[in-house]
């Protein structure tokens, strides 16, 4: 494991909402190709840390380095961070920040290669299931408006890649025979198969799961397991997961993080974070009665 | 789907100049139902002042052919692009908004472009309005005498004066707009950039975590519907000859709403359905004279009760995979 590169370096990362600290100086390194817990008290800032992670909150202060491949991309940046005085005298910079600015945003993160489920499912329910996983192929469909309007041989063979690729994980998700049914109409836990279909449909290398087993029963939470560890396997994602199973989170996660009041109070493999003191007063402490 | 082009060439032949006008005016609500449903039934962004770009397009002809000599032709595009370019600028300030607030702010900014035209008298006339020339045939006009060593219509092709052509000719025009413009928006359904509206519709956070840009996906949405609503616009100066603010009320926006909710929100042919509907009753109940606006009221009510979701619901695209 020592030669595994990393793909996520989290930098004294904090954030303040007002006068609250939701996350304060926040360091940790996710590795390619590993799935990694986070886990801690509700209000711990584990979702915090998510939104920050995927672009939907800009933090106070510290440093989010992506590096899917051989580029570092800072997600800070791609915000828009706020202007500083020094940018006053270099152009190139403040320019940069203002395009960011503008045209900046979550949708970047997920161009990057991160993509995320919700802690409350949210899925298009008035479109169907495959138009879901369609709609998460933005980036890669043809997008040009004049040869959508002509149906163009392009564009024909990119619908048709999309479509497949859509059945692809529909497939492997057990969501075929639903294909073209309202995904509002769909049972809960399918619902919850269907956000990850999503979110692998953007094609990702970082997917970050926010409670991914909540409401499903002990058999649903026991296929997801098998399905999370597959696609580390087969596609060669990196899992970053929020979860309250702690059944789940130890038999799945290489590593796990701890989270209490916006700090890591613990890191580390399954077995040291269950024998840390700090993880079993702050969270654990139940499990152990 | 060539039974209806074939018919909607042929209907205006057998109709009389009066019904030649309601069913013009038909059209041109078909085009603003289409504009305001990319809007409101696809990206789900409730604008109450849908009529501020009919407007635009209108005067943009109007005060185009007043101080520039604009023709009908040129109007088209100038008038679709002006009434794009203030739904982009409407869309810039307004686009944190959801709903209610949303609904809020593009009512002010109809009654801001309505009450601009009615009171910058020096430009555009006022309420006395400003008069538009009727369309040309390639140049040629549909007048009774020719004025201005411009070439008549019925003289060019030796046939005897009738009003009736330059409605045809409207007529054929608008129609065949009508149709492309349907093409257009069921083409758009089918297209990642109506999935990207329809997905901004149903979950705003979600669509982001995909990768889809919130901001220009909702600025195309206002401005193509706006563009769509200018190209009407157009239509309707060079069909009535003259446009002042009157025509341009919040009446017409909540009519234009109406047509769209009722249609069925998101629904091509329901909108064109409910269109031609909201001409033509308003016209076939004048025999009750004073009660025809409570019929009307009434019959929509029922409509409504028997269809909440309107007269022809949205209806999904099925999609297969394809066989190996």
């Amino acid at each position: 494991m020592t030669n595994v590169p990393s793909i996520l370096t989290v930098k004294n990362l904090s954030k303040r909402f007002g006068g609250i600290v939701a996350l304060k100086n926040v360091n940790f390194i996710v590795n390619k190709g590993t799935i990694t817990a986070l886990i801690g008290p509700n209000g711990a800032g584990k979702t915090t840390l998510f939104n920050c992670l995927t672009g939907f909150y800009c933090a106070t202060h510290g440093e989010l380095l992506f590096q899917p491949y051989d580029k570092l991309i800072n997600i800070q940046k791609m915000l828009g961070e706020p202007f500083r005085l020094s940018d006053a005298i270099n152009p190139i910079s403040s320019f940069s920040k203002l395009y960011f600015k503008m045209f900046g945003g979550s949708h970047l993160a997920t161009r990057a290669g991160i993509a995320r489920t919700f802690q409350h499912i949210r899925l298009f329910r008035e479109m169907t299931v495959i138009e879901n996983c369609l709609v998460a192929q933005h980036l890669h469909a043809k997008r040009n408006v004049l040869s959508g309007l002509f149906n163009t041989k392009d564009f024909q063979q990119s619908e048709k890649n999309a479509i497949e690729y859509a059945y692809y994980w529909l497939e492997k998700l057990n969501l075929t025979p639903q294909a073209n049914r309202l995904a509002g109409e769909l049972p809960y836990g399918k619902q919850r198969h269907l956000e990850i279909a999503r979110a692998m449909c953007t094609k990702p290398s970082l997917l970050c799961l926010d409670e991914p087993a909540a409401g499903l029963n002990t058999h649903e939470s026991l296929e997801l397991s098998e399905l999370i560890q597959t696609l580390r396997r087969e596609n060669n994602i990196t899992v970053i997961l929020i979860e309250h199973d702690m059944s789940l989170v130890m038999k799945i996660s290489d590593h796990i993080i701890v989270l209490d009041h916006g700090v890591v109070i613990s890191e580390g493999s399954a077995q040291q974070v269950r024998q840390d003191k700090r993880v079993i007063e702050a969270y654990l402490g139940v499990a152990h009665e | 789907m060539i039974a209806f082009i074939i018919s909607g060439f042929i209907l205006p032949l057998l109709l009389n100049k009066y019904w030649l006008t309601v069913a013009i005016l038909a059209l041109i609500y078909i085009l603003l139902g289409l504009g305001l449903n990319i809007v409101v039934g696809l990206a789900g962004l409730l604008n109450l002042g849908f009529v501020a770009f009919y407007a635009i397009g209108a005067y943009s002809y109007a005060l185009g052919a007043t101080y520039f000599d604009l023709g009908f032709w040129a109007a088209l595009p100038i008038g679709a692009l002006l009434a794009g370019l203030f739904g982009a600028l409407l869309g810039f300030p307004v686009l944190r908004m959801h709903g209610d607030y949303l609904a809020i702010v593009t009512l002010g900014f109809g009654e801001i472009i309505r009450l601009i035209l009615n009171n910058w008298s020096d430009v555009t006339g006022g309420p006395n309005g400003l008069s538009a020339p009727f369309a040309t045939f390639f140049g040629l006009t549909f007048s009774r005498n020719s004025v201005k060593g411009h070439t008549t219509f019925h003289d060019f092709f030796n046939l005897a004066y009738d009003g009736k052509y330059r409605y045809l000719f409207t007529y054929a025009v608008l129609f065949i707009a009508v149709c492309l413009i349907l093409r257009l928006v069921t083409r758009l359904q089918r297209m990642p950039l109506g999935r990207a509206w329809e997905a901004l519709r149903e979950d705003e956070i979600a669509s982001r975590s995909l990768g889809i840009n919130h901001v220009t996906t909702k600025l195309s949405a206002f401005s193509l519907g706006a563009m769509i609503g200018g190209i009407a616009g157009v239509f309707f100066a060079a069909l009535e000859g003259f446009v002042n603010p009157t025509s341009f009320t919040f009446t017409e926006s909540a009519l234009i709403l109406a047509i769209v909710v009722l249609g069925g929100m998101g629904s091509p042919l329901g909108v064109t359905i409910a269109a031609i509907l909201f001409t033509l009753l308003p016209e076939m109940l004048r025999q009750f004279s004073e009660y025809r606006m409570l019929v009307f009221g009434g019959l929509m009510v029922l409509v409504m009760i028997w269809r909440p979701r309107g007269l022809i619901g949205m209806t999904r695209q099925w999609i297969v995979r394809e066989q190996k």
